[in-house]
């Protein structure tokens, strides 16, 4: 019968939810905070189309990077007390919520840059790579003579870099 | 072909590249950004930054000439056509490390406009909203008004298009105003 043969095929070619949709980007969220704890840049990447996941909005984004500050400044206090002489020191995965591994990174000048990423089998090498990437496009935006230090950045150029980046590391 | 008898400039110009010494471009570029939010902090006007900007350039141009013609051993140019060559295959090149083309040159009017594709000082750079109107690389069309003058050449250069404005590329309009006659300059102001 051609018509339960035709239904059965528009069944099956709907994604069942709760898989990865190949739009979702892997790295969801970047963050950036400064050596006072302020907000410096947040943005959100996952702009899944598909409906039939549970999407977190932005908000709760950020509610994620700054329940992660305080693992940030254990983990800072943790490596102070055991006089690690790293410059730059790759914090690790700092708490894992249900929806992402978030990741962070803190720089000498005291800045954190925080990742947050969908996908479950990440290699830490990998995210190291991912970090200085982020971290070199950071300090080209701060070479803007015009950019006051430790204000939110506005950079338009900078939010265009930083989602080629998010687009590019997703499609590899 | 005036290919055999003129020199090949954009030859010239890489030779000297070649053997000149080089700064960080990073602290250049930092350099000059510093230059010019400095001046924004210390005049209320952005037309004023913008003139600063060129009077600095032209200080500069009036000194850059003499190591320019030092260095490349370019000889004497026979027109204004081939001063526009000059200046952008060797000139550009030698202090900034890029090269620009000429292009609209306009023999009635004895003008020519050059294109930079790409500019040294403007990595990095976003200007803020409030001050649009600033012309960020004015230095430049200072350094080409003095140093043309040292070779006894009055010109008149401005920005007619700017990356920073959203342009897809610089262009800076050379306009000779006259020819000096040779004497001693007098003192700058």
């Amino acid at each position: 019968n051609t018509l339960t043969r035709r239904n059965r095929y528009i069944y099956t070619y709907l994604p069942p939810p709760n898989i990865d949709s190949f739009k979702t980007m892997k790295i969801a969220c970047l963050a950036i905070i400064g050596k006072n704890n302020n907000p410096i840049f947040l943005k959100s990447y996952n702009q899944s189309k598909n409906e039939l996941e549970g999407e977190l909005d932005p908000l709760s984004h950020h509610y994620i990077v700054h329940t992660s500050l305080d693992v940030v400044e254990e983990k800072i206090n943790q490596q102070q007390n055991k006089k690690v002489n790293a410059n730059d020191t790759y914090l690790g995965l700092l708490c894992p919520s249900e929806e992402f591994k978030v990741f962070g990174y803190v720089t000498s000048t005291k800045v954190k840059l925080i990742m947050l990423i969908n996908e479950f089998e990440v290699k830490e090498a990998e995210i190291k790579s991912l970090f200085r990437t982020f971290y070199s496009l950071y300090s080209d935006a701060i070479c803007n003579p015009f950019y006051q230090h430790n204000q939110p950045i506005t950079s338009r150029q900078f939010d265009k870099n930083l989602s080629n980046f998010v687009t590019k590391k997703s499609l590899e | 072909m005036a290919a055999a008898t003129k020199p090949n400039y954009a030859r010239v110009g890489e030779q000297v590249f070649k053997e000149v010494e080089k700064v960080n471009a990073e602290l250049f570029t930092l350099t000059y950004g510093a230059i010019v939010a400095q001046l924004l902090r210390d005049h209320e006007d952005v037309e004023a930054v913008n003139e600063q900007l060129e009077k600095m350039g032209y200080n500069i141009g009036l000194r850059l000439i003499e190591e320019f013609l030092a260095r490349s051993g370019v000889p004497r140019c026979s027109d204004f056509k081939e001063t526009a060559e000059v200046i952008s295959k060797v000139g550009f090149k030698m202090f900034l490390g890029v090269t620009a083309s000429v292009v609209n040159w306009d023999p009635k009017k004895n003008e020519y406009s050059l294109i930079l594709e790409e500019n040294p000082l403007i990595d990095f750079v976003e200007v803020p909203e409030q001050y649009q109107s600033l012309v960020y690389s004015n230095i430049l069309c200072g350094v080409l008004r003095g140093a043309l003058e040292m070779v006894q050449m009055s010109v008149e250069c401005r920005f007619v298009r700017d990356v920073l404005k959203g342009d897809d590329a610089s262009e800076i309009k050379v306009t000779l105003k006259a020819i000096l006659a040779e004497e001693v300059p007098v003192g700058e102001d």
